[in-house]
């Protein structure tokens, strides 16, 4: 008969797979993992904190650094939502450049994620 | 100088484990060591290997300023480290804090009021290959001879 044995087994914050750091505490029973529990918050720096109070001007490029993968799409939402509580209209033209920009942004985060999965399992 | 700290001279010059911690940046400079493995720079042509595993690593790439949950976890991860270690600082945020070292920010920079930092590579993010030439310099002159400047 096969011997199953619980086991709780920490992982991170800092481990060979994960590019950010994130802690996981697993309950198994034998192979199987029954429960996970995730401590997030490693990478809290109050962003939301410094912004408060301030004009927008000096907190767009803030905005910006909340991903640095994905920077364009975070600085559009925070334009979209300046346009929309000063009551701005886009332009055709402008929105059909914001539409090519956030695609090009699409593509480079998609590519970065491929060649870190595949540089983690080194194939 | 004996034969066997010649021997370590050779296997440490072409053999460095690099592992970087990110305690709190905003990934900008995370992509930058990435993009140092990519073919383009190829950091294993000189003999870097990143794993990111504190425990076999001699060089730590530090990246970011320091949020609350790192004020400790930093000083553990340096002590798991085997000696010798060297710890290089990456970006504007380790160093003075960049864009986050404003009223109402929760991160405390600089990096090294926690742990002992040899180097330093400023940008926001700078280039790979700031980043390359700021590990292979420091790295010869931690790592050649080590022994035999202990006391």
């Amino acid at each position: 008969m096969k011997k199953t044995v619980d086991v709780s087994i920490p992982l991170g914050p800092v481990h060979p797979c994960w590019k950010e750091p994130v802690r996981l505490k697993c309950e198994t029973a034998g192979e199987r993992v029954l429960r996970v529990e995730v401590e997030l918050g490693y990478m809290k720096k109050g962003i939301e904190r410094i912004m408060r109070g301030r004009p927008w001007q000096e907190v767009m490029f803030l905005a910006e650094r909340v991903c640095g993968i994905c920077s364009v799409i975070h600085n559009m939402v925070f334009i979209e939502a300046m346009e929309q509580m000063s009551g701005i209209t886009v332009p055709d033209r402008a929105a059909y450049l914001r539409v090519v920009v956030n695609e090009l942004d699409r593509i480079v985060s998609h590519l970065i994620a491929n060649f870190s999965y595949c540089y983690t399992i080194e194939h | 100088m004996s034969i066997l700290q010649d021997i370590k001279n050779a296997v440490r010059s072409r053999s460095i484990h690099v592992a970087y911690v990110d305690v709190g940046s905003c990934n900008g400079c995370d992509i930058e060591v990435l993009a140092c493995l990519a073919p383009r720079y190829d950091i294993e042509q000189y003999g870097i290997y990143v794993h990111n595993n504190p425990r076999e690593a001699d060089v730590l790439l530090v990246i970011g300023s320091v949020t609350p949950q790192w004020v400790d976890k930093l000083r553990d991860i340096w002590d798991k480290i085997p000696e010798p270690k060297v710890a290089v600082a990456i970006g504007n945020c380790p160093i003075s804090g960049c864009v986050y070292a404003r009223r109402g920010t929760l991160t405390t920079p600089p990096v090294e009021n926690y742990i002992p930092i040899a180097a330093q590579v400023p940008g926001c993010p700078p280039r790979p290959t700031e980043i390359l030439s700021a590990i292979l310099s420091v790295a010869p002159l931690i790592f050649k001879d080590y022994e035999e400047k202990q006391p």
